[in-house]
C-alpha cells in the first residue's frame, strides 16, 4: 500500500538546517498494523505526516498503492486525504465549536453524499467507537478517552483504508489507552492497514510490525511472533 | 459543508461574544452610515427623474461684464420663448413663473405656492396627475391645476374638479376654475407648486416681457437628446445678436457682455461646484465608514487566525482543499456582513427621522418597487464580504496541518500579518483624521458665516418679505411703515428693493468715471426709503448717508435732476478704480446719467457666503421703491413683535397676508441651510467613522494584549513597572495612529482648501484644525486601548505565567 524510497526531510530556518528524515526506506503491505517507536525528535511524527500527506518530503519517493504521489499536487493529495486516509492525533484535535456528532461528521464534510448516508454514517462510527450518548455534548464536556473515540469515529467515518495515529494513547491513562488500543486492532482485523506513533512498547506489541527510528534513521523493523 | 460552516461561525459568534459584537457592531454602523448617506446622495443626485426629464433643458444667462454675478441666472425674459419660437419653429418649450397669489377662501386669504405657465407645461413636465386634464385646463385661461394638498385644503374631501378658486393676482381677484389635480410633487422636483394657471403676458407681464437680460420667467426647452441641445446652443449667440443687439436692449456685440446657454433640468439642482463635491464627498464619507468597518472585520479575523489555525488542519486533514477552506471562510465573512446588514438597516431606519429632520429631508428606505435598496443591499453584502473575506481566507487556508498540528502555540500570522494589521490601522485614523480635520473646518465656516460681520448689524432686525406683495398700494405701504414705527420695541423702520436673504431685485447698470472710460464695471442698483441705513446700523466708510438735512437734495422721486446723489458701497468704489472711498466723495460717476457719490459704505452681505458681494449703488426714493421689504430694527422677543407687526399689518392692509422673518432666519433659510445641513451630515458621518474606527483598535487591543500575557508576565517579572507596560503597550498602538497624521494631512488640506474655494467669504485654514484633529484623534486612541493595556499591565505577573 505504501511504498518510501529514499525519502528525506529537512527543515530549514535561518542559516540552520535540520533533517528530520534521512533516507527512509519502508513499506507498508495493505492490512498491516505497523508501529513506529523512538524517542522523542527523532522524526515519528514527521514520517506519520508524510505518509498522511500533509507534509512533503524533500527527497525520495512516495507511492500510495502503486502511484508515486510525491510531487502531487495539493488537490490530489486532498482528495487521497479524503477518500482514503484517516487521522488520530494525540491531542484529539476536536474543534470546540461543534459538537461531538457535528465532529464526527465533519470527516465527511468534503464528500458528495446524501444527507441521510451521511447521518447512518455517523451515527455507524459514534456507535462504533461506544461515543454515541456524548453525541450532543461539546469536546470540553468530555473525558480525554471519550475524545480521543470521538477523534477515531471522525476518522472512520469516511471507511479509510490507512488510519495514522499518532500517539493516539500518550494523552490518556491506562484503562482509556486500553479501549483506544482495542478499537485500533478491531478496525485493523477488519481489514484497516494502520500506522501508529506511540512511545508505549505495551501498545507497540499489540501492533504486527514495529519499526525503532533515530535521528531521522530507521533502525530496526521487526514483526511479531505470530 | 455550509451546514457546518454555518454551525461553526455561529458557535463562534455565541462563543466569543466580545468579538462577535465588535465585529458585527462595527460592521453594522457602518452599513448603516453608508446607507443613510447613499440615500442621501442619491437622493441630491436624483433631482428631477419624473417622466421625460431627462429631454428637458432650462435656459439660463450670464452677464459677462466685471461685477456681474459669476453664476449664471436660470431664468430670462418673459417673452424669449415667442422669439425663439419665430427662429426655430420645430422647438418645443414652455414658461414657468411664480406670480405669488394669494388664495381667498370666505375670509380667509393665504399665500400659496402659485405659477403661471405655458399650457403645454405639463406636456413637458410629466408630473403624475391624480384627476381631469391639465394640458386642456390651461387652454382657458381661467382654468387651474392644482395638488392634492390644495384639493384636500380648499375642498376637503369632494372632488374638486369644476369648482371654483379665488385668486388675488396683484390687487384683482380672478374666480379660476379647476380642471384638474395632480399629485403632491416631492421634495427633489425644481420647479415645484400647489397652484398652475395659465401665463399671459396680459396678466402676468409688463414692460419687461420683451426686456432683453431680465430674469422673468424660468423657459424650458424640450430636445431629443444632448446632441440636439448642444446644436442649439452654438446657435444661440448669433440668435441673441439678431434679437437683443443693436436697437434692442444691447447696444454693441451682445456676446461681450451676454450670453446664454441650456443646462440640462437635470443638473440644475446642485449648480454650485461646490454643493455637488459637497454631495459626492457625503457619499464618499459612507463608503469609506464602511471600508473602516470592513478593515475592522480583516484585522480582527487575521489577528484571530491562530484561534482557528487547528480547525484548518484538521478540515485539511480530513480532505479539505485549498479553495473548499476559502470558500468556506468567505462564506463566513459574506455571512457575517449579511448579519450586521441586517442590523444597519434596522440603525438606518432608527437613525432616518433623527437624519430627515437635522438635514429637512424625506429620506426613506423602500424594500419594494422602483429604487428598492435589496438587490444593490445584496451586492453591497456581497461586495462587502468579499472584500472583508479575501484576505483573512487566503491566511487562514494557508496554514500548513502538519506544522500547526505538531505545534503547541497557535501561529499568530505573522509578522507580514501584523504589518498589515498595522498599515490597515494607519489607513482607519488616517481616514478618520481626515474627517476629523474635514469636520473642525466645516463646523468653523459654518459658525463664521453666522456670526461674521457683514456689514450690518444682523441681530435685532426683521424683514417683512409681503411688503413687495403688488396687491398693496404705495398709500398703504406709507402706512404700515408708520403704523410699525409707532409699535412698542419698534427701534427704526425702514423700505428699500433689497433685504438680507430677499434679494429679489438685481439690476444693473454699467458704470464709469468720466476720467476713466475703459472702465465699466456693471453695478447693481438699489432704491431705499429713509432710514435704510440706520435701520440696517450700515458702517459709513466715508462722506455721509442719506439724512433729514439732505433730503430734497438726495430724494429721486418724481424728478430727472442730475446728477443723482448716491451712496456706494465699497466694491463699487474699488471696481470703478476710486484709491479709497475718501477719493471718491463728490465725484461724478457716469451711469443712466452722472451721479454725485455722496457717501461710500461698508459692503453689505445680503446674500450667500459663496458669492462676492456686488458692486453696489443706493439712491434715495422716498415715495415708491420697485418692489420693496420693509425692515424693522427692535429690541426684545423676536416672536412677540412678529405678532405685534402682524396685528398692526391686519389692520391696514387685510386682504394681504403678513409674512415676515427675522433676517438671521432669513439668512439661515435662503444660504446658510444646506450648508449646515451637510455640515451636521458629515459630522455625524465622520463622528461614526471615527467609532468604528475605535471598536476596531480596541478589538486589536483586546486581543494583542491577551495574547501577550505571557510576555508580560516575565516583562514584570524582569523588574518592568505597570507604568512601563503601560507605555510598551499604547505606544505601539500610537504609532500607526500617528502615523495616519502623515497621510491625514496632506489629503485634508486639499480636500479642505478646495471646499473653502467655493466661498466668497471663508475662514483661513488654520494649522489649527489639523493640530486639534490629531491630538483628538490620538486621544480618542489612547482612551480605547488604555483600558485594555492597564488591565494586563497591572496583572500579577506570577497569575499571568501560570495562565500559560
Amino acid at each position: 500500500m505504501i511504498q518510501l524510497d529514499n525519502i528525506s526531510r529537512r527543515f530549514r530556518a535561518d542559516e540552520v538546517e535540520t533533517t528530520a528524515l534521512a533516507d527512509i526506506d519502508l513499506t507498508v503491505e495493505a492490512g498491516e498494523f505497523l508501529a513506529v517507536m523512538g524517542p522523542s525528535g527523532c522524526g515519528k511524527s514527521t514520517l506519520l505526516n508524510i505518509i498522511g500527506t500533509i507534509d512533503r518530503p524533500t527527497g525520495g519517493i512516495y507511492r500510495f498503492e502503486g502511484k508515486d504521489i510525491t510531487k502531487a499536487p495539493e488537490p490530489q493529495l486532498a482528495r487521497l486525504r479524503r477518500d482514503r486516509l484517516g487521522f488520530v492525533f494525540q491531542s484529539f484535535n476536536l474543534i470546540d465549536e461543534l459538537t461531538i456528532r457535528e465532529n464526527v461528521a465533519l470527516g465527511l464534510a468534503y464528500r458528495a453524499m446524501g444527507t441521510s448516508e451521511k447521518r447512518d454514517r455517523v451515527t455507524a462510527a459514534m456507535d462504533r467507537v461506544g461515543i454515541a450518548h456524548r453525541k450532543n455534548h461539546h469536546p470540553h464536556q468530555l473525558s480525554g478517552g471519550q475524545q480521543q473515540r470521538a477523534a477515531i469515529a471522525r476518522a472512520i467515518v469516511g471507511d479509510p483504508k490507512l488510519i495514522l495515529a499518532d500517539e493516539p494513547t500518550g494523552n490518556l491513562d491506562t484503562e482509556n489507552g486500553a479501549q483506544v488500543m482495542n478499537i485500533l486492532t478491531e478496525l485493523n482485523a477488519e481489514g484497516a492497514t494502520i500506522v501508529m506513533v506511540t512511545h508505549s512498547p505495551a501498545h507497540a506489541d499489540i501492533a504486527k510490525r514495529t519499526v525503532h527510528m533515530l535521528d531521522g534513521r530507521i533502525l530496526t523493523s521487526a514483526r511479531r511472533a505470530a | 459543508m455550509i451546514g457546518t460552516s454555518l454551525l461553526t461561525l455561529y458557535r463562534s459568534l455565541t462563543r466569543h461574544r466580545l468579538f462577535a459584537l465588535l465585529n458585527i457592531g462595527g460592521l453594522a454602523l457602518g452599513i448603516a452610515v453608508f446607507i443613510v448617506l447613499s440615500l442621501y446622495a442619491r437622493y441630491e443626485m436624483r433631482f428631477d427623474h419624473f417622466t421625460g426629464a431627462s429631454k428637458l433643458w432650462v435656459v439660463e444667462e450670464t452677464y459677462t461684464r466685471p461685477g456681474d454675478p459669476v453664476q449664471p441666472n436660470p431664468n430670462t425674459m418673459g417673452g424669449e420663448l415667442d422669439q425663439l419660437k419665430g427662429d426655430f419653429p420645430d422647438l418645443v418649450g414652455t414658461r414657468y413663473k411664480g406670480i405669488g397669489a394669494i388664495v381667498r377662501k370666505d375670509r380667509e386669504v393665504s399665500n400659496e405656492d402659485s405659477y403661471a405657465v405655458d399650457p403645454n407645461f405639463f406636456q413637458l413636465f410629466q408630473y403624475p396627475v391624480i384627476e381631469g386634464n391639465p394640458t386642456a385646463t390651461l387652454a382657458d385661461p381661467d382654468g387651474i391645476v392644482i395638488s392634492q394638498k390644495m384639493a384636500r385644503k380648499y375642498f376637503a374631501d369632494t372632488s374638486p374638479i369644476g369648482k371654483t378658486l379665488d385668486l388675488d393676482i396683484g390687487g384683482a381677484v380672478i374666480p379660476y376654475r379647476v380642471g384638474a389635480v395632480i399629485k403632491d410633487l416631492p421634495k427633489n422636483v425644481t420647479y415645484q407648486g400647489d397652484l398652475f394657471v395659465r401665463f399671459f403676458r396680459e396678466r402676468f407681464s409688463g414692460s419687461w416681457y420683451d426686456h432683453w437680460g431680465s430674469t422673468e420667467v424660468a423657459t424650458v426647452l424640450r430636445f431629443s437628446d444632448a446632441t440636439a441641445a448642444n446644436a442649439f446652443a452654438a446657435r444661440l449667440p448669433d440668435f441673441l445678436q439678431r434679437h437683443a443687439g443693436p436697437g434692442h436692449n444691447f447696444s454693441a456685440r451682445v456676446a461681450d457682455m451676454y450670453h446664454q446657454n441650456v443646462r440640462p433640468l437635470q443638473d440644475m439642482h446642485l449648480t454650485y461646484v461646490g454643493d455637488r463635491t459637497m454631495v459626492t464627498t457625503l457619499g464618499l464619507v459612507g463608503l469609506l465608514t464602511l471600508l473602516i468597518a470592513i478593515v475592522n472585520y480583516v484585522n480582527l479575523a487575521t489577528a484571530r487566525a491562530g484561534l482557528r489555525a487547528r480547525e484548518v488542519a484538521i478540515r485539511k486533514t480530513l480532505g479539505g482543499t485549498r479553495r473548499a477552506l476559502i470558500g468556506q471562510f468567505l462564506f463566513e465573512a459574506v455571512a457575517t456582513v449579511a448579519i450586521a446588514a441586517l442590523i444597519g438597516v434596522a440603525l438606518a431606519e432608527i437613525a432616518l427621522p433623527f437624519v430627515n429632520a437635522a438635514g429637512g429631508l424625506d429620506l426613506s428606505i423602500a424594500y419594494w418597487g422602483k429604487g428598492s435598496i435589496v438587490a444593490p443591499l445584496i451586492l453591497a453584502v456581497l461586495g462587502a464580504g468579499v472584500l472583508a473575506g479575501i484576505y483573512p481566507a487566503f491566511v487562514l487556508s494557508h496554514f500548513r496541518p502538519a506544522s500547526v498540528l505538531a505545534s503547541a502555540r497557535a501561529p499568530g500570522g505573522g509578522r507580514s500579518g501584523a504589518r498589515l494589521r498595522q498599515g490597515l490601522v494607519i489607513v482607519q485614523f488616517a481616514i478618520a483624521i481626515l474627517f476629523t480635520t474635514a469636520t473642525a473646518v466645516m463646523i468653523a465656516q459654518a459658525r463664521h458665516v453666522r456670526h461674521a460681520d457683514l456689514g450690518f448689524d444682523r441681530n435685532g432686525l426683521i424683514v417683512v418679505t409681503s411688503f413687495s406683495h403688488g396687491a398693496l398700494e404705495t398709500a398703504q405701504r406709507h402706512a404700515i411703515l408708520a403704523a410699525f414705527s409707532r409699535l412698542p420695541g419698534v427701534v427704526s423702520v425702514a423700505s428699500g428693493n433689497n433685504a438680507p436673504g430677499s434679494q429679489d431685485t438685481t439690476n444693473a447698470n454699467t458704470m464709469n468715471r468720466p476720467e476713466a472710460s475703459e472702465r465699466k464695471p456693471s453695478i447693481m442698483w438699489v432704491e431705499v426709503g429713509p432710514g435704510y441705513f440706520t435701520t440696517y446700523g450700515t458702517r459709513l466708510l466715508a462722506g455721509r448717508l442719506f439724512d433729514k438735512g439732505h433730503r430734497a437734495a438726495d430724494d429721486t422721486a418724481g424728478t430727472d435732476r442730475h446728477p443723482v446723489n448716491s451712496v456706494f458701497n465699497a466694491s463699487a468704489i474699488k471696481a470703478l478704480g476710486f484709491k479709497s472711498p475718501a477719493d471718491a466723495i463728490g465725484k461724478t460717476v457716469q451711469g443712466n446719467g452722472p451721479q454725485t457719490v455722496i457717501g461710500v459704505i461698508a459692503d453689505q452681505r445680503f446674500t450667500s457666503p459663496r458669492e462676492p458681494v456686488r458692486p453696489t449703488v443706493y439712491y434715495l426714493n422716498t415715495q415708491r421703491q420697485t418692489a420693496p421689504f420693509a425692515s424693522v430694527r427692535f429690541t426684545g422677543d423676536a416672536k412677540t413683535m412678529e405678532d405685534r407687526l402682524e396685528a398692526s399689518w391686519r389692520g391696514i392692509a387685510p386682504n394681504v397676508p403678513f409674512a415676515a422673518r427675522t433676517v438671521n432666519a432669513n439668512l439661515y433659510d435662503q444660504y446658510y441651510k444646506a450648508d449646515t445641513q451637510r455640515s451636521r451630515l458629515f459630522t455625524i458621518g465622520a463622528a461614526l467613522a471615527v467609532l468604528i474606527g475605535c471598536i476596531g483598535l480596541y478589538g486589536l487591543a483586546a486581543f494583542d494584549t491577551s495574547r501577550r500575557t505571557r510576555e508580560i508576565g516575565i516583562r514584570k517579572a524582569l523588574g518592568a513597572s505597570t507604568r512601563n507596560i503601560l507605555t510598551l503597550l499604547i505606544g505601539q498602538f500610537l504609532k500607526p495612529v500617528l502615523l495616519a497624521n502623515l497621510i491625514a494631512w496632506p489629503l485634508a488640506w486639499l480636500a479642505m482648501r478646495q471646499w473653502l474655494m467655493d466661498f466668497d467669504d471663508r475662514i483661513a485654514l488654520s494649522p489649527a484644525y489639523f493640530a486639534a484633529a490629531s491630538l483628538l484623534g490620538l486621544a480618542i486612541a489612547c482612551i480605547t486601548i488604555f483600558g485594555q493595556a492597564f488591565r494586563v499591565a497591572r496583572a500579577e505577573p506570577a497569575r499571568a505565567l501560570r495562565d500559560e
